[in-house]
């Protein structure tokens, strides 16, 4: 391999103590390229079908890409492992400075098996690797966890992914967090740590990274660098932070608000990214390489948590935490931001679990007995913040919605399952499928269930253009046609590549072409893409997950939306009276499983796998 | 006359795009532990660039046992490659931590400022470095304090939230 790789994979089984350093082998680099590619196939290949996602037999596989580490703006790493929180694939990825780190450490993938007795932490500096002990960091939150480490270590630059006390008492949408404030948020990837007990992983790196070209990657980046400074979307993120999408989302009513029973929240303007930086914030900051820097640091200014450093909010937490809860006060978001950061969960999964009970003690199947006597009522914020506590620590009702909405609604019963807002167990971010009807199929056919980034079709919902998708004129968001299903297909092939990269979906996700995408991949690598291979590698990605996914039972059936997106209209704001027609629904799946060659059960045919170069999974 | 990297604390955001772009002019590849210029994190949230701040007595220069250090006429520090036996002595005084041993060559490195057009300045994406003089830099300081000032009196203030929308 001629650039991007530094070609080891570090496999370290908690079980037996072995640490092993393996090549990595080229023809994989080039089917599956790394990030979630390279780790959808090997979990595919090493965790048999139907394994415990809390056992033994589960494994984690920490992923970087051939970009990682070089100027083309990518801090990224991706972990891949089966959920616990979805039981089918599950991926999560985070920015910030330890998945370069990672590489310059020397290896692409760190695989992670077995069990460990006692809880350690995983101790990677350069060819030096050891498991050390970590029962004394038992039971700390993540910040503390990084900084003892790091004390510990005797270096306050080494990078730690931690889980926090949530990951510990396996919240099944425990998060991995490393520098500060940044998550591996989605679908339970601390579980899987804390069932293992790893405590974190810390990584000192002295090496770099190659690229086959070095000047043909200078050029690539003063391309995107121009793209970039002229896209005013981009810019907004600089300014506003992600919470900049509040402003797009509301101005559609496709804000979800109390559990998705409207788009329209009244008081959307005091959440808004604008208002952030006029109130709360006191630093953007950047991850490695990336000219963005959507990250934001705020100070609680008042209330009990006066004096809180927060290393967000983020847009989806604004959503979840605010909105989606009936709550307009952005300091209280904070908070539940930043613990769920401290606790090492998914604020995004966190945030719907409340509003699902708070909707459920609205109608009456949640008493207030039943809720340790606490008041579930939209927008209390004290209750917020008591329950994203009580989640994390797994007490009292937290111990129920730590479970995520599907399991929480099916022990609740009475009819609760309505108001589970999840596709295949895992809960919606914060964009209306009614009011932006290309989510509708982004979030009902994401291999990792209803995950609003597998594609960009938000940016087109929201009538914003993106370089990776090219129109002649915006989409009307309100629609759901071919045209979405188009989007949908060619999307969800080019957002994989950009999570196997592993670049970023607010950097590379909007200002990359197709063609720039190829021209990176081949100035990194050596190899010459063009944008129909970087398409077509995509696609055998794409389908190598729904195969993972098939292998556990998932078909047709799982690919669909809650009753409420097509019995209920939206109620008010410019969304008014939307609502999603099954009929037309079910047509677009027809046409979807049509042009991505699988069969009318969802399922990938046999000529399609081979085609793909998939046909060894057919065995 | 002695230029500085001048560094608006507000506006770095802790990307190392600087580190990057310094490892790659001084071909050592994309390694930003080889950069001249490093991204210091300071808890809870601050980021600082610091590199050689060309000070008018180095003790890096005056502390080498071999001589093999010297200030040039552009204020730079200079390192005779054969004379330095990579003792790191020079690392250990250096207040700002702003010298590097290359551990291929075992000969220490320090910013030289890229003969006066620092790549590190051309790469940051918020232009939160420049290269300056100590009086403009000086200048810079007192523009932005004058700023906050003005901001606070009644009528300069309006003018100065009229001018910029």
């Amino acid at each position: 391999m001629k650039g991007g790789y530094v070609g080891r994979i570090l496999r370290v089984n908690l079980s037996t103590k072995e640490i092993r350093k393996e090549a990595l082998p080229p023809d994989l680099a080039r089917k599956f390229l790394g990030g979630v590619g390279l780790g959808s196939y090997l979990l595919y290949r090493e965790v048999p079908p139907g394994a415990d996602p809390l056992g033994g037999a589960n494994k984690l596989f920490f992923c970087t890409g051939p970009l990682t580490g070089t100027r083309i703006p990518t801090g990224r790493y991706v972990v891949v492992f089966k959920s616990p929180l979805t039981s089918i694939l599950g991926w999560s990825s985070s920015a910030g400075h330890w998945g370069p780190e990672l590489k310059f450490a020397g290896y692409d993938v760190l695989v992670v098996e077995g069990v460990s007795p006692q809880p350690v932490y995983l101790w990677i500096d350069d060819d030096f690797v050891e498991l050390r002990p970590a029962t004394h960091l038992w039971g700390t939150t993540t910040s503390q966890a990084q900084k003892k480490i790091r004390e510990e270590l005797g270096d306050e630059e080494v990078r730690v992914a931690a889980i926090g006390p949530a990951g510990e008492r396996l919240v099944r949408f425990a998060s991995i967090i490393n520098d500060e404030g940044r998550a591996a948020g989605r679908a339970g990837a601390g579980a899987v740590m804390g069932s293992k007990k790893l405590k974190a992983v810390a990584v000192r790196g002295h090496g770099g990274v190659g690229v086959a070209d070095p000047e043909r990657v200078s050029e690539v980046v003063k391309r995107m660098y121009e793209v970039w400074r002229s896209e005013p979307f981009v810019r907004s993120l600089h300014l506003y932070g992600t919470d900049a999408m509040a402003s797009f989302t509301s101005g559609i009513a496709a804000f979800p608000t109390k559990n998705f029973q409207s788009g329209w929240f009244e008081e959307w303007e005091k959440l808004s990214g604008p208002t952030l930086s006029k109130t709360l914030l006191v630093k953007k900051v950047g991850c490695f390489g990336c000219p963005i820097a959507c990250g934001r640091v705020s100070l609680v200014r008042s209330g009990p948590h006066r004096g809180m450093v927060v290393w967000g909010p983020e847009y989806e937490h604004v959503n979840t935490f605010g909105a989606g809860c009936g709550n307009p006060d952005l300091e209280t978001v904070s908070v539940c931001h930043q613990l769920v950061n401290e606790y090492g969960m998914d604020g995004i999964t966190c945030g719907r679990a409340i509003s699902f009970a708070m909707e459920c003690y609205e109608k009456g199947i949640l008493r207030k007995e039943e809720a340790d006597g606490l008041d579930l009522s939209w927008g209390n914020r004290e209750t917020l913040v008591e329950l994203v506590k009580r989640i994390g620590e797994r007490r009292g009702i937290g111990d129920l919605l730590a479970e995520g909405t599907r399991r929480a609604a099916q022990r609740l019963g009475k009819g609760a399952e309505r108001y589970a807002m999840q596709t295949k167990g895992l809960e919606y971010a914060g964009y209306e499928p009614r009011g932006m009807k290309g989510m509708a199929l982004t979030y009902a056919l994401g291999n990792r269930g209803g995950c609003h980034i597998t594609t960009g079709m938000l940016y087109l919902d929201i009538g914003t253009m993106t370089w990776m998708y090219p129109l002649d004129s915006p989409l009307d968001p309100q629609v759901l046609d071919l045209e979405k299903v188009k989007a949908e297909v060619a999307l969800e092939r080019r957002y994989t590549v950009v999570e196997s990269a592993v670049l970023c979906k607010f950097f590379a996700g909007i200002v990359f072409t197709p063609e720039l995408m190829a021209s990176s991949l081949s100035a990194v690598t050596g190899w010459e893409m063009d944008a129909a291979e970087v398409d077509r590698l995509g696609e055998r990605i794409w389908t190598l997950q729904r195969l993972f996914n098939v292998r556990e039972g998932i078909s047709r059936k799982d690919d669909t939306l809650p009753d409420r997106f097509f019995t209920e209209p939206l109620p008010d704001g410019f969304s008014q009276g939307q609502v999603l027609d099954r009929k037309t629904f079910e047509e677009m799946l027809d046409a979807y499983y049509g042009m991505v060659g699988w069969d009318r059960n969802g399922i990938p045919t046999r000529e399609k796998v081979r085609e793909l170069g998939l046909e060894e999974l057919l065995a | 006359m002695r230029r500085y990297l001048k560094v608006d604390l507000d506006k770095c955001t802790g990307c190392r795009t600087c580190e990057l772009a310094c490892a790659e002019a001084k071909k050592k590849g994309y390694n930003p532990k080889k950069s001249l210029i490093r991204v210091t994190f300071v808890p809870p949230y601050f980021f600082l660039p610091l590199s050689c701040q060309f000070c008018d007595k180095p003790p890096c220069v005056s502390s080498c046992p071999e001589g093999a250090l010297e200030v040039d006429e552009g204020h730079r520090i200079k390192v005779d490659p054969q004379k330095c036996i990579g003792c790191t002595w020079c690392m250990n005084v250096c207040p700002f931590g702003a010298i590097v041993l290359d551990e291929e060559t075992n000969v220490v490195m320090m910013c030289d400022l890229c003969d006066g057009d620092p790549e590190c300045v051309k790469a940051c994406p918020t232009n939160a470095l420049e290269l300056v003089t100590s009086e403009v830099s000086g200048l810079r300081s007192r523009i932005s304090a004058a700023q906050k000032l003005l901001a606070g009196l009644t009528l300069s203030g309006e003018v100065l939230r009229e001018v910029r929308g």
